[in-house]
């Protein structure tokens, strides 16, 4: 038999009175409170989980709550007719510090694992799955709106362009893409200055200040070799799907309490960005330094063309792990070590 | 006014019944902590319960005098939302992906789902918060959450920001007017004209500090950004406080229920002392003390907060309340509403 002490709320008006639940080994509840007595079955009377310390409301048939903080008791008679195993042992788990530290350290380096690899891995796969349309769909319209907002009209003579032309005719030949056609735009780079860049639609814009800082078609045809190796592998579409599952894992992190934590994720976010984008930029390095040995053209141009650029930029002090592209100087000297 | 409220207002003054926090930041974690952990190993489906463990938690631990407050979601309802919710934004980023002429056609549809959403995040809210037994309730409609969160925020922007105090006193009028605690409606007392008198200190305080700021780049050499980060980030965020410690103090203080009345006394230097530690600690523990932050900015407010009782606490009735389905209040919590008073 247990003796509960409480309170009762009897749903009809916010009156409190003070109350003793009694749970008899037969299975019946005689509730006692100060304005009469109810006997009703235990097994009719719902009990809500365990909450930490928090008091346990007892909702009985007609609307009435019975309300006591002898949390032990309660978890005393509930075992003794078999009741409240299934959501018991969640409060068990949040009462236990060391297992929880182990849990929380298990998940830190799940959650790290998931970020750093998991989600490269499950962004190229599904990116790689759908149609190569999809990225000239993310695409579609990128051109246009850099042409309103940063480029100019190229100055270049017909004759450069024509070997340039000729210069991205032997990238593009190269590269292996599914039902999509290469493009090769020139365009005056105005505030973005000596740039290349690869549009996931296809296009690659090279901008006259960049031909203009080459000493030779080689540095040019590196730089079209690496942004071509952005879109054969899918980096815009890639880098859409990884940030979209960078907010999912985010929010199901800290989605629980919320308002406090927009600063929390944006740190981890933004590491996790400008790291995915350095990976992107380490394999179109990659895929420039493979098709420049298969066409015997020695990598220092590349090298060489990067550090023209760096000194140009003379890098912008962002340090490393924030930076969206690796610096300069670094790739550069990766680059020398590939020779 | 009946006869009868007349003489209980006139009665000798009660003493105020002071709110209460209870909870604490261990306990808090822990939950926390084993609720992210069965969210992982269920494949977040566990979110929808570990929603319902952390408010049980806040709610029960918010005590008004010797009773504290229930919140009554099932875990199901909550489910079935953020499922549906899920479908919603998924067949719009499918959608815009391959037929970007569609994202038109969304961003009208949450347009006009807007108010709707605003409606039932506040409806599941109250219908599922009790103190005594009784429940909350909250009868606002589309139409009048339509002018409060749409219509008259595009004002804002033409208005250059000048019809903010006004919007934001109707969008607390329309909250605290459709609310109920049982068949009590409660009461709004604050016009714009408070309002404007909250952002005008606010803003005041702003211009002499960016002033202030301004003397001491003329007056001393040295790097002027560090200077700036250094001075400017806590103007900002004591401005902050100070704007949500007087719309606090001012709704609450012009809130009734039924003959009974709210006191808020909240301090803005002592709410920006709060947000200044709980950001440096959230910061240094790298999240790890968030729960510990919402404990402590818990307590504090309800320390501050006080009903003052206009008879008895006891007579409160219970009305007819339906359930509501949780997508909307999914939806809410998916855009980021949040409607703290």
């Amino acid at each position: 038999m247990t003796r509960l002490r409480g309170h009762f709320f009897d749903g009809q008006t916010s009156r409190r009175r003070d109350a003793r639940l009694t749970i008899a080994a037969d299975g019946t509840a005689d509730l006692q409170h100060t304005d009469g007595s109810q006997r009703l079955r235990f097994s009719e009377i719902a009990v809500e989980p365990r909450l930490a310390d928090t008091p346990r409301r007892f909702t009985l048939p007609d609307g009435g709550v019975f309300e006591t903080t002898d949390n032990d008791a309660v978890d005393r008679a509930l075992a003794a007719v078999g009741r409240g195993r299934g959501a018991g042992w969640i409060h068990r788990l949040e009462s236990h510090w060391h297992q929880l530290a182990v849990a929380f350290v298990v998940m830190a380096i799940a959650a790290v694992s998931f970020v750093v690899w998991g989600i490269p891995s499950l962004a190229r796969t599904a990116a790689f799955a759908l149609p190569s349309t999809t990225s000239a769909a993310i695409g579609s319209g990128a051109l246009e709106a850099l042409d309103a907002t940063y480029f100019e009209p190229s100055e270049l003579t017909e004759d450069r362009r024509v070997a340039l032309r000729e210069a991205f005719a032997r990238v593009a030949a190269n590269a292996e893409l599914k039902a999509m056609s290469l493009e090769l735009v020139f365009r005056r780079g105005a505030m973005l200055g000596a740039n290349a860049l690869a549009l996931p639609s296809g296009i690659v814009v090279l901008t006259d200040e960049l031909v203009g800082l080459a000493q030779a078609d080689a540095e040019i045809e590196a730089v079209l070799a690496h942004e071509v190796g952005h879109i054969v592998h899918r980096h815009s579409l890639r880098q859409v799907i990884q940030n979209s599952l960078v907010a999912v894992a985010v929010i199901l992190l800290t989605g629980d309490l919320s308002s406090s934590t927009s600063l929390v994720a944006a740190v981890p976010t933004i590491l996790a960005k400008t790291s995915f984008s350095r990976a992107f930029e380490r394999e179109a390095d990659a895929y420039a330094v493979a098709y420049l040995s298969e066409r015997d053209i020695d990598t220092i141009h590349f090298a060489n063309l990067l550090r023209r650029m760096a000194e140009l930029a003379n890098d912008t002090g962002i340090p490393g792990f924030l930076s969206t592209h690796p610096a300069t100087k670094d790739r550069a000297q990766a680059l020398e070590n590939t020779r | 006014m009946t006869e009868g409220t007349q003489e209980a207002l006139a009665a000798a003054p009660m003493e105020p019944v002071g709110f209460r926090f209870g909870g604490n930041g261990g306990e808090l974690f822990r939950i926390w902590i084993a609720n992210l952990f069965l969210t992982i190993v269920t494949f977040g489906i566990y979110s929808a319960w570990a929603k319902v463990r952390t408010n049980r938690y806040l709610w029960a631990n918010t005590q008004l005098g010797n009773a504290g407050f229930a919140y009554l979601a099932k875990p199901i309802t909550i489910l079935k939302g953020r499922l549906l919710v899920m479908g919603f934004f998924g067949s719009y980023a499918l959608s815009t992906l391959y037929a970007p002429k569609l994202e038109i056609v969304f961003a009208l549809l949450m347009f006009g789902l807007m108010p709707w959403v605003v409606v039932r995040s506040l409806a599941f809210r109250a219908r599922n918060t009790a103190y005594r037994n009784i429940r909350f309730d909250f009868r606002g409609r589309y139409g009048e959450a339509l002018s409060a969160y749409v219509l008259r925020p595009i004002l804002i922007p033409f208005t250059l920001g000048f019809a903010l105090p006004w919007v934001l006193q109707k969008q607390k009028q329309f909250i605290v007017e459709q609310s109920r605690f049982g068949t009590s409606p409660f009461g709004f007392g604050a016009k714009a004209a408070d309002f404007y008198r909250v952002y005008a200190k606010a803003v005041g305080l702003l211009v002499l500090g960016v002033i202030l700021i301004g003397v001491v780049f003329t007056l001393f050499e040295g790097p002027r950004a560090a200077v700036a980060g250094v001075l400017g980030a806590p103007l900002y965020l004591f401005f902050f406080a100070r704007i949500s410690a007087d719309t606090s103090n001012l709704v609450f203080n012009q809130t009734s229920l039924g003959n009974h009345r709210f006191r808020s006394t909240l301090q803005a230097g002592e709410l920006f002392v709060l947000y200044l530690t709980n950001a440096l600690g959230i910061l240094l523990t790298l999240g790890i003390f968030i729960p510990w932050a919402k404990v402590r900015m818990a307590r504090y407010r309800m320390e501050r907060l006080a009903l003052l009782p206009a008879g008895d606490l006891s007579e409160f009735m219970a009305a007819q309340v339906d359930e509501v389905k949780g997508v909307g209040a999914e939806f809410g919590d998916a855009v980021g509403f949040d409607f703290g008073l």
